[in-house]
């Protein structure tokens, strides 16, 4: 029966007229009962509630990866209607996922999934969608004009020095890649032979920078696959790319194919910060990582400088599972943060002085004995002897007459990991003396676990000898552990008490833990990979697990996560073939152009050479301080030596944006490079700051397919996109492709497009199967085969690792293999020329040169064993290149009576700025959902028109440190560092760039944080000129740029106004001896993203002063800080609440 | 002229008058509106629904004599008859939404007056306000105030903030204190009025404030033009306030630094030294050291 509005009102009104015809209010008690037959009878009808169940109706669903750097790579499920992705779920398949061999994956990682997953169509449907291809306006016409050299002319005349108010048009995409193929040419011929070596020494690079130059323009062009393990195809196809110019060199320069020299790679891993770079110093190898699902195993896990509450989303449940299993949590951070809050107990310490907490965890172990002295016997460098006259372990070669080193040709060294017999030769072998013969004994560094027992050797840890050298001399020795016994002297309870700030009974109780509980696991963030000093933290963190052998074992171990950046996955062999190097450095000059081929038949040849992305971003210069005791010094290896930066093209990274000091760089550097490209799906700052765009496809509309592994979890992943693309935008691998074929017109020379022919032909797959191949994880499995599900998933497979989970260094421990150290062994020590210069041949904390209250960058240690150079330079010297080279050695009690003098000019704010749980880097970061949610003044009404957008950037405050600098919950403040050089060299009050530059945020009170140290998320979207622009002229003051639609988390300023590039002395040795990391077998010196400078943001001192009040535009107090409810506010009730004494509990009588 | 009621505010204020009666106990006119807008539910949607509606909201409004304020307030403003062609009353969601702006002009001249609904239906009442912005709506009118339309008072938000509230200032110096002298001024106007000006102008002492105060509440209506120049050049002020132009006033607290422009409560000591004088005035040969610099730009010029 229809029931219409008139019988529900009559209804209705009868009800009510019955309570007015009792003449009181109308209130619930007063109804008297209608009688209604059956309600459902008289209800309307129901037709309607099929509109809430089409909500959900779809028409197809698809597979596809959510492949930003967060490590996880989670395989989600898109839901299509009409042609429109309308959501995305979690595929719920991991327990089916296989291997080769028929091994299952554990069905507990699942759900994998988060919101950013969850929230990905609002990006690609979103108003920051880059569309088409765009090119500065500047830069066409300096095109059309001939390419001209950048004089300082030529740099206004074209706006490459005010790249931030030019505009951009659309460009076809033919156009686009013309243009840039006839730059790439115009600038290798200005930059090639004599002629460019004068150039560019004219333009005042150092002369260091033309090492690797070779004579060659190809070699100023910079190319960076953004975190390329998210997508090998598109993303790390930028290096062969970089190859392919290998054919623009030899057609410029007209030199032979092997002398032809392609452009630079720049690094990934590095340059985020993401390295632990201690980790080749201690086991030799690029970091080292477990599969998340081992987590749970440990008994006792340390957290330190980490955060895996917020972060590693869909993986921090292993996390919080090893609590359900038993163990015991403790964290060290400076602040109460969420992990603190799961674990056992706290230990608040003062930033970046983990090392020191480490040594005296360190020598507590040692003082108790309760170190496993087997272990340290049979896998570290403990028992190896050193020379105490030049602090160089003892070579057998310096002892034994005639020494001819042990043959371990059949060992695993050189059968397995890759050794040559040259490297074999410059490493020699090692001494320990024997107690059983009371005398010096030589050991290989394949003797290790079982083979060391095999030797039959008793090494005396302690004691201190006399050793005959072959001229006769006598020199005094001691094994590393004595000597380590007299270094760990200054790191006593009390004093590392007084270093970190940490109670040296909560100190003890650590060391008891870890000295007592197996297996025990250490888990490092960039909580401490971003401190100058990060080596010596990392290096720290093995030193107690080596004392009591937690290391290859499950549970066990010290590991670090940030970034995804494994290639070494996708390991090349001389078994298996070239593996990753036989997609990004192919030979150019013989491709297998027969899909057929097996990829271990591929013949690569990298004509490119890494560089570390630091130099570009230290002003595009190395490290060089002129020092009074050995005049101009270049502090930069050799083998890490960058070459001037004249193009630059990245893709799938925010380079500019997340670049340290990025305003220096846009205002100081980038005006000399003469093309910046940057690839991307969205509108970013790296976007508005370059000269052209290149729109890509997102992970939903690949055309391609696309392959991706993770550092943190054991899958493989091949997919590709299940809907059209919805603008005029291309894959990243099509992108490369094409514009290599280009490049090859222009040069008419179809080798270039040869290079390409699968990805041009839409059959990127066969460049993935041969990587398949090449591998020695993947060799076996075929694409077909992954692609149809065969091993239980489609689309996903098991990496061939040793173990499930992937536990790193099982095989030494278990198998008695060799670290990959010059040794052999885990290593306390480090004797290379430059770290003994440095004074960090021992783990030892140090001030960092900027960072402390202290004197900057000196070693707190009176071991005479540490004997640093100091150049000569003046304690009292501040310059930025002194502070980072200067080596001064003082015992604590001398240090603490020091003061930094930044810090005494007020700088006394430590500045934190950890990863949010809602973005990834700058990801999502001003996407509508996410946005909202990042911070505490998210409104999607932006009722103060102030707010830049949905929500504000955040700086969290002690509330009695924001009171004491007059700053009220929710004010605008300024963050300041350095003025010598931040938010860029040479700013004046009266440069427009400053007020872009200069960083103002909102507070927020945060009873989390000590006095001392404020914190923001890092990698927001930077205010640019066109953003700062239009929030001081447009009517509702939102930061979103004209033309190019942009829009900044801020309304001045950046997360990096406050930080800037440091060249770390000890990230830049040519003598460091460590494995390569995509290949069996190893090198000394660079590498990128293995060895070379980690940038390290956190390096800084900060003030902040208020900028405006918090409340409605600008007037009083900010108003959820007036409720009562918010910290350091509490009103009567909320104390109370706070105290438990809203709850009360009766005991049972 | 022909007065208007936006239909959301109607519907606001006949919601909230009709709530108060049913709590009070008196259902009737609630009920006779629910009865009246019966055969309006069923009406197709569309235009002539929605006016159907606001017929019958309006007929309630006077009904409950709603519309006696709104009368009695703009009868004490014959003039505006005479100059506004409409008068339409729209709903404010807060306090500080509630002003009077005159229109463009579509189809003759027209002023908006925002109001929260409980004017109407509370205590708070709507006659003061009504006489002040209808005061204010009557000086925008006035040739002789000269008002010109003027976008952006500032550069930037926060010194646009700080400008504007200063043209608020003394602006309702002088209207509230025109109607004080009227005999139609509210209680409490010229305190709550005069502790504005203090904040405000926290930097000038005490005498200077109140010569200002006094001038602009009881002395002739400044122009449109006088009150820009005093929102945004202390000088100005400080000729009005009797102050030398000289004057040292310690920099006020929000206000921009002169160098770089940025809102500053953190000022450099004065005063500064010689050396730090000389370096800035190199890049800023205008700038007087009693104006003052922010401490991130006296740190610059500290090291030079």
């Amino acid at each position: 029966m229809a029931f219409s509005r008139r019988d529900f009102l009559r209804v209705t009104g009868a009800a009510a007229g019955a309570a007015g015809v009792l003449g009181t209010p109308l209130r619930l008690w007063g109804l008297e009962p209608v009688a209604i037959e059956n309600p459902l009878g008289a209800y309307p009808s129901r037709d309607w509630e099929k509109v809430y169940r089409d909500a959900y109706r779809y028409d197809s669903t698809f597979n596809w990866i959510c492949s930003p750097n967060c490590t996880h790579e989670c395989r989600m499920t898109a839901f299509v209607r009409n042609g429109i992705v309308l959501r995305s779920e979690q595929t719920y398949d991991c327990g089916r996922v296989g291997d080769l061999y028929g091994n299952k994956c554990t069905p507990n990682w699942n759900p994998r999934g988060c919101s950013n997953g969850f929230t990905f169509q609002r990006r690609m449907y979103g108003p920051y969608r880059l569309r088409y291809p765009l090119m500065r306006k500047g830069w066409r016409a300096w095109a059309d004009a001939g390419y001209p050299e950048l004089t300082p002319e030529n740099k206004t005349r074209y706006k490459f020095d005010a790249r931030g108010s030019d505009e951009f048009i659309r460009v076809p995409w033919d156009d686009a890649y013309t243009y840039v193929a006839k730059a790439l040419v115009a600038v290798a011929k200005r930059y090639s032979g004599e002629e460019g070596k004068k150039r560019l020494l004219a333009q005042g690079y150092a002369p260091e920078m033309l090492e690797h130059w070779g004579g060659a323009g190809t070699r100023t062009m910079k190319f960076r696959g953004g975190m390329g393990l998210l997508g090998v195809m598109g993303k790390y196809g930028m290096y062969r790319f970089a190859n392919t110019l290998a054919f623009l060199d030899q057609k410029v320069r007209g030199v032979k194919p092997e002398e032809t020299l392609a452009g630079r790679l720049f690094s990934n891993y590095t340059w985020h910060g993401d390295q632990a770079p201690g980790h080749p110093f201690v086991h030799g190898v690029q970091g080292a990582d477990c599969d998340f699902s081992d987590l749970r195993f440990t008994k006792f896990h340390l957290h330190m400088g980490k955060n895996l509450v917020e972060n590693k989303r869909p993986d921090s449940h292993w996390f919080i599972e090893c609590m359900e299993r038993g163990a015991k949590i403790a964290v060290v951070t400076p602040e109460y943060s969420p992990p603190a809050t799961k674990a056992d107990y706290w230990l608040p310490i003062r930033p970046a002085t983990d090392a020191a907490l480490l040594l005296g965890i360190s020598r507590v172990i040692i003082d108790e004995n309760r170190y496993d002295e087997t272990f340290v016997k049979r896998f570290t460098d403990l028992p190896l002897l050193v020379r105490t006259d030049t602090l160089k372990r003892l070579s057998a070669a310096d002892v034994i007459p005639n020494y001819a080193p042990k043959d371990i040709a059949d060992g695993a060294s050189m059968k397995i990991f890759g050794l040559t017999p040259e490297q074999r030769t410059q490493l020699g072998d090692y001494m320990v003396w024997d107690r059983k013969t009371n005398g010096p004994k030589p050991l290989t560094r394949d003797d290790v676990g079982e083979k060391f027992d095999a030797a039959g050797l008793d090494p005396a840890l302690d004691g201190a000898f006399s050793v005959k050298l072959l001229d006769g001399s006598y020199v005094d020795v001691m094994p590393l552990f004595a000597m380590y016994r007299i270094h760990l002297k200054d790191y006593d309870l009390a004093t590392v008490s007084e270093m970190t700030g940490v109670p040296a009974e909560t100190i003890q109780r650590l060391a008891t833990d870890l000295a007592t509980i197996k297996p025990a696991a250490i888990h490092i963030g960039e909580g401490i990979n971003h401190w100058f000093h990060a080596t010596e933290m990392n290096r720290a963190t093995y030193l107690p697990l080596m004392l009591t052998g937690n290391i290859g074992i499950r549970g066990g171990g010290s590991y670090t996560w940030a970034g995804n950046y494994k290639a070494g996955i996708f390991q090349g062999s001389k078994e298996t073939g070239p593996g990753f190097k036989g997609w990004i450095a192919e030979d150019p000059f013989a491709p297998s152009l027969d899909p057929a081929t097996d990829g271990k038949d591929v013949h690569a040849h990298a004509h490119t050479y890494d560089e570390e992305v630091a130099y570009w971003n230290y002003g595009d210069k190395p490290l060089i301080v002129d020092t009074p005791k050995f005049g101009r010094k270049c502090f930069t290896g050799k083998t890490h030596l960058p070459t001037p930066t004249k193009v630059l093209w990245y893709t799938n990274v925010n380079l500019i944006n997340n670049a340290k000091w990025c305003y220096e760089m846009i205002k100081n550097v980038n005006p000399n490079i003469e093309m910046i490209i940057s690839t991307d799906i969205e509108m970013t700052a790296s976007c508005e700051y370059s000269d052209v765009v290149f729109a890509a496809n997102t992970w939903m509309e690949s055309k391609q397919y696309e392959v991706t592994a993770s550092c943190s979890n054991p899958f493989l992943q091949i997919w590709k996109g299940g809907i059209d693309p919805i603008y005029d935008t291309r894959d990243d691998l099509t992108i490369l492709a094409e514009q290599a074929a280009k490049l090859g017109e222009v040069l008419e020379d179809s080798r270039c497009a040869d290079y390409w022919k699968f990805a041009l032909e839409g059959k990127g797959e066969v460049y993935i199967q041969r990587l398949l191949d090449s591998s020695t994880t993947l060799r076996g499995y075929k694409f077909d085969d992954i692609m149809s599900g065969k091993y239980g998933a489609q689309g996903a497979v098991l990496i061939l690792f040793r173990t499930y989970p992937r536990i790193p260094f099982w095989e030494q421990i278990h198998d008695s293999l060799p670290f990959f150290t010059a040794t052999g062994r885990l290593q306390a020590y480090n004797d290379e020329p430059e770290t003994i210069e440095y004074g960090e041949n021992f783990i030892v904390h140090r001030e960092g040169p900027e960072a402390t209250p202290y004197l900057p960058n000196v070693i707190v240690s009176s071991n005479p064993f540490i004997r640093p150079e100091s150049y000569g330079i003046p304690e009292e010297h501040m310059g930025e290149g002194e502070r980072q080279v200067r080596n001064l050695r003082k015992p604590w009690h001398e240090v603490k009576l020091t003061e930094n003098p930044l810090w005494k000019k007020g700088y006394q704010f430590y500045c934190m700025t950890p990863k949010s749980r809602h973005s990834t880097h700058s990801s999502w970061q001003v996407t509508d959902w996410q946005w909202i949610w990042n911070n505490q003044f998210g409104d999607p009404y932006r009722t103060d028109k102030r707010s830049p957008g949905l929500g504000e950037h955040t700086l969290h405050v002690n509330p009695q440190a924001a009171r004491d600098l007059g700053i009220n919950d929710g004010d605008y403040v300024y963050v300041d560092a350095n003025p010598a050089d931040r938010p860029y060299v040479g700013w004046k009050p009266n440069d427009p760039f400053y007020k872009v530059a200069r960083l103002m945020l909102r507070v927020k009170y945060n009873p989390s944080y000590p006095y001392n140290i404020v914190m923001m998320k890092h990698a927001p979207f930077i205010a640019t000129e066109r953003s700062v622009k239009a929030h001081e002229t447009r009517a509702d003051g939102r930061a979103l740029s004209e033309n190019t639609g942009y829009q900044a988390s801020f309304r001045y300023g950046s997360q990096q106004s406050i930080t800037r590039d440091w060249a770390m002395p000890m990230h830049q040795l040519d003598t460091l001896f460590h494995k390569a990391k995509a290949k069996t077998g190893f090198l000394f010196g660079f590498e990128g993203d293995n060895h070379g400078i980690n940038t390290v943001p956190k390096e800084t001192l900060v003030k902040v002063t208020k900028a405006e009040n918090g409340g409605l535009e600008g007037r009083g107090v900010w108003a959820p800080a007036t409720t009562g409810y918010t910290p350091a506010a509490e009103n009567e009730f909320m104390q109370k609440y706070l105290a438990g004494g809203t709850v009360q509990v009766k005991k049972p009588s | 002229m022909n007065l208007e009621y936006d239909p959301g505010f109607l519907d606001a204020v006949v919601t909230d008058a009709l709530r108060r009666a049913e709590a009070a106990g008196d259902r009737a006119a609630a009920a006779d509106l629910q009865s009246a807008l019966e055969p309006v539910y069923r009406m197709p949607a569309g235009g002539a629904r929605d006016q159907a509606f606001a017929r019958e909201q309006l007929r309630t409004f006077r009904q409950l004599g709603l519309e006696r304020a709104v009368l009695a307030g703009l009868a004490e403003f014959p003039e505006l008859a005479r100059r506004v062609d409409r008068l339409i009353l729209c709903r404010a969601t807060t306090r500080r939404e509630e002003e009077a702006d005159v229109l463009p002009a579509e189809k003759g001249r027209a002023v908006r007056l925002r109001v929260l609904p409980d004017r109407l239906t509370g205590p708070a009442g709507l006659v003061a306000l009504l006489r002040v912005e209808l005061t204010r709506i009557l000086d925008l009118l006035d040739p002789e105030f000269a008002f010109v339309p003027c976008g952006r008072l500032a550069d930037r938000p926060a010194e646009e903030n700080l400008t504007r509230d200063r043209y608020r200032l003394f602006w309702t110096l002088s209207v509230e204190g025109r109607l004080a002298a009227a005999g139609r001024g509210e209680a409490g106007a010229a305190p709550r009025a005069r502790t504005e000006l203090d904040r405000l102008y926290a930097s000038l002492p005490e005498e200077g404030r109140e010569r200002l105060f006094l001038r602009y509440w009881t002395g002739p209506r400044p122009t449109h033009a006088e009150i820009r120049r005093l929102a945004r050049e202390t000088a100005a002020v400080l000729a009005a306030a009797g102050l030398p132009h000289d004057y040292s006033a310690h920099p006020t607290s929000g206000m921009p630094c002169p160098l770089c422009r940025f809102p500053a409560f953190d000022w450099a000591p004065a005063p500064a030294s010689a050396r730090v004088v000389r370096a800035v005035l190199q890049d800023f040969p205008e700038w007087t050291a009693t104006a003052g610099l922010c401490g991130r730009c006296f740190e610059l010029y500290d090291r030079s």
